[in-house]
């Protein structure tokens, strides 16, 4: 089978953004098959964006926000962004993808090893589940 | 048209860096450009080898007039380095910043996949896919101004703190400095004599100490902390907690009668537990504010120094004030701390009495010291004639500090001399790893230490520090060089513990900075941005940032105030105009955005919410909460994030 996932991650760019740079400068390897996109608060990230990047062919929806409680760069919006994703995940199963296709991962900026691991786990947890298929078995 | 420049239909250039061989070494850069030139919006794609040099720039200008671009992508390095390089490349050439992106393919690409070059390559495509996705919908905005607070507020009075605090109000600036402790001074005021120069370290700080406390510009609170900082770059608003002193300094004549009355003894923290003083105390002789102080957890409010004060300068109901204060600047310079000694039981730091850290043999040495200079055992005040160094005590060890503390090879040196000229007879050994003497007239210093006969440095390991049945220490361990074990019967062994940063993770939590993975405030980048943080208006100076010597932690702090008062000397600075923006067509004002900003910036006007561009911090957490998608973040609109994830997905 020559599928392989393309994940998508949002990154805060305060907290995991600043954790995906020092793993560069560290030269942390992980795998290549995500493109992070920096925004500035993963409270930014509507349950919308997410359902449309399964639409458009995403395997796994990553978001990298700050560590609860008292690190987000704009108070709460790591609160706003664990409450939307919960529920998303709830909704994820009745149409037929699994919630494990969303990750979400809490940082302080200096925890670029638990990025690039958390990343890695997350690729390989998608390579196991394999393309979506939306509930149908082939 | 705007700027003479024509938006109406996408022309987007991109930019492709090699970075030396940084990113072409892993990354098909040609093979990006290819990819870009056929992405919809974009009329030209090029590489070069350094697109940062003076003619990498030159190349986004030409194009940019040659090509009439409307819009410019950097695929190079990080943001953080040279977001502001190109921006006021992409300016010269008439083109607004808004309308320029800068996206990482060596940090988020080249560096973190360089096992597996095919994959980087479609990466960074996807990369620069979504990065012209993103741009071919920037709207160019008003920048928002905002008034600059003249003011500076420095938190940390030790020698980089006044440092910053005095080339501050020498400019005129008017400076709170904040300081922890009941008197300026930080750890350099404990310290005997500075290496290589041996100058006497008292009589070096002292006359700044007196400098900060009488500057007309610079207003001192001591006993203080900052308990909340809100606002933004040039309009801070900052809490201060300040403790009671319950002393008042300006009537206080330091005649003594109140210690003297004092019946409450407690451990000296100034001399690290080597002598005792009372619960009123003078903290030392040149302190700033020079006024005794009282110890509010230990008082027991028995009235006998309020008794006794010849002026009636004591007040035992003081109470604890806030102070709020508006300022435009804030530098960080709350300097380190020890290593905590006992969690390296082996070396039997805090169970035997003559295992001591640094700083207390730095009180041994000093003359107006606990022991008047004398150096002596602690344990029963006779004179100590051998004493053993241990270097890295906790430094270059996994499983306590991986990193070099850099300054104890020097101050163990410098230690081991001071000895050798009290106890002429005595003798200095030096357990080390490697000595590390990078600096102006530091190898030197340490060659000249070397020789002296009766210092005698030993490479290698102490594996066990232990008391006999005299009282004697004996420390055992291994030369490293001849494989021999090693038997030292000691008077005194001092650790040359390592730096660890003092800063209170609320204070960072508040401040809203970023630290490494040992809790050392974080600088933007180590060469380029040494002292500025992620958060603009917020300056590091000194051992918080990083271990170093007074030298380099003095140079760091005028560099800091610099940095400051490039900001303060102006008038307004621009905000960047990156914040909410409400659809009036698509509103239908439910309010739930208003409930949802955590910065109260949204409020309902005639039935519509409207953002308060001031307030606005820009964070876009109210987006999702639009039922009608009526409210989106300028230039991160709905619309752009799904084009965004459109591109990444487009390439296949």
């Amino acid at each position: 089978m020559d599928w392989e996932p393309w994940l998508i991650g949002f990154l805060s760019k305060w907290t995991a953004g600043i954790a995906a740079e020092s793993a560069g400068v560290n030269r942390v390897r992980y795998s290549p098959n995500i493109v992070l996109i920096n925004v500035p608060c993963c409270g930014l990230i509507s349950p919308i964006h997410v359902v449309d990047a399964f639409l458009q062919g995403a395997d796994g929806v990553y978001i990298g926000g700050a560590l609860p409680p008292a690190n987000c760069h704009y108070k709460v919006g790591n609160f706003k962004a664990f409450k939307r994703f919960y529920l998303l995940k709830k909704l994820m199963k009745q149409f037929g993808i699994e919630p494990e296709r969303i990750r979400l991962e809490w940082f302080v900026s200096p925890q670029y090893r638990k990025l690039a691991k958390t990343i890695d786990d997350f690729v390989d947890e998608i390579k196991k589940l394999g393309p979506i298929t939306g509930g149908v078995e082939e | 048209m705007l700027d003479g420049i024509d938006y109406s239909e996408p022309r987007i250039g991109v930019f492709v860096c090699h970075c030396g061989t940084n990113i072409a070494a892993v990354v098909d850069v040609k093979k990006v450009v290819e990819e870009a030139k056929k992405l919809p919006g974009v009329v030209h794609a090029e590489d070069y080898m350094y697109m940062c040099s003076g003619i990498g720039q030159q190349l986004i200008i030409n194009a940019i007039r040659e090509k009439k671009l409307n819009g410019v992508v950097v695929a190079a390095c990080t943001p953080s380095l040279h977001y502001e390089t190109f921006a006021r490349a992409v300016e010269s050439a008439g083109l607004s910043r808004q309308r320029y992106k800068i996206v990482s393919i060596r940090e988020y690409c080249s560096w973190v996949h360089f096992h597996d070059r095919k994959r980087a390559t479609e990466k960074a495509i996807r990369i620069v896919a979504a990065a012209v996705a993103e741009i071919r919908d920037n709207k160019v905005y008003e920048p928002i101004r905002r008034k600059v607070i003249k003011k500076a507020l420095v938190i940390g009075g030790g020698i980089a703190g006044m440092t910053a605090a005095l080339d501050l109000a020498n400019a005129g600036i008017p400076v709170i400095l904040v300081e922890k402790e009941p008197t300026i001074g930080g750890k350099m005021i404990q310290l005997s004599v500075t290496f290589p120069t041996l100058d006497c370290a008292q009589c070096t700080i002292t006359p700044r100490m007196a400098e900060v406390g009488k500057h007309p510009n610079i207003k001192l609170y001591t006993l203080s902390e900052v308990i909340d900082v809100s606002g933004h770059i040039g309009n801070f608003h900052v809490k201060i907690r300040k403790k009671p002193r319950m002393v008042d300094p300006e009537e206080c004549r330091l005649c003594g009668w109140c210690a003297n009355a004092c019946p409450v003894e407690v451990i000296n923290e100034f001399t690290r537990g080597l002598s005792k003083r009372k619960a009123i105390y003078l903290p030392f002789p040149q302190a700033v504010p020079a006024s005794f102080v009282i110890d509010e957890e230990h008082c027991t409010r028995c009235g006998m120094c309020v008794k006794v004060c010849p002026v009636n300068a004591i007040n035992l109901d003081e109470k604890e004030e806030i102070i709020e204060e508006d300022v435009g600047a804030i530098i960080l310079a709350t300097g380190y701390d020890l290593y905590d000694g006992r969690k390296l039981p082996e070396y039997g730091y805090g169970i035997y009495k003559n295992v001591i850290d640094s700083l207390q043999f730095e009180q041994l040495i000093v003359p107006s010291g606990p022991t008047k200079g004398r150096i002596v055992r602690i344990s029963d005040g006779k004179p100590a004639k051998r004493v053993v160094f241990i270097q890295c005590a906790g430094q270059r060890d996994v499983n306590h500090l991986p990193y070099c503390s850099k300054i104890c090879c020097m101050y163990v040196a410098k230690e081991a001399l001071m000895f050798k000229s009290k106890v002429p007879d005595g003798e200095a050994y030096i357990f080390y790893i490697d000595v590390r003497t990078a600096g102006k007239g530091y190898e030197e210093f340490y060659k000249k230490v070397q020789e002296i006969p009766g210092v005698k440095y030993i490479r290698g390991r102490v594996g066990k520090v232990w008391e006999d049945e005299n009282g004697d220490l004996i420390v055992t361990g291994i030369d490293t060089l001849t494989g021999e074990t090693v038997k030292i019967r000691a008077d005194l062994v001092v650790l040359a513990l390592g730096m660890i940063p003092n800063l209170d993770k609320r204070l960072v939590e508040k401040l809203k900075i970023s630290t490494d993975e040992y809790g050392f405030a974080q600088e933007v980048h180590p060469k380029l941005k040494p002292v500025e943080t992620e958060i603009g208006g917020v300056y590091i100076a000194g051992a918080v940032q990083g271990p170093k010597d007074i030298s380099e932690s003095v140079a760091q702090a005028s560099a800091a105030a610099s940095k400051a008062l490039q900001l303060l000397t102006k008038d307004e600075i621009e905000k960047e105009p990156l914040i909410a923006e409400v659809d009036r067509e698509r509103c239908d004002g439910c309010g739930l955005c208003v409930a949802t900003c955590p910065y109260s910036a949204i409020k309902l006007e005639d039935g519509y919410a409207r953002v308060d561009e001031i307030a606005c911090e820009g964070c876009g957490m109210c987006v999702p909460s639009c039922p009608t998608g009526a409210i989106n973040l300028r230039n991160m609109t709905n619309k752009q994030i799904h084009e965004i994830i459109k591109a990444v997905y487009g390439v296949r």
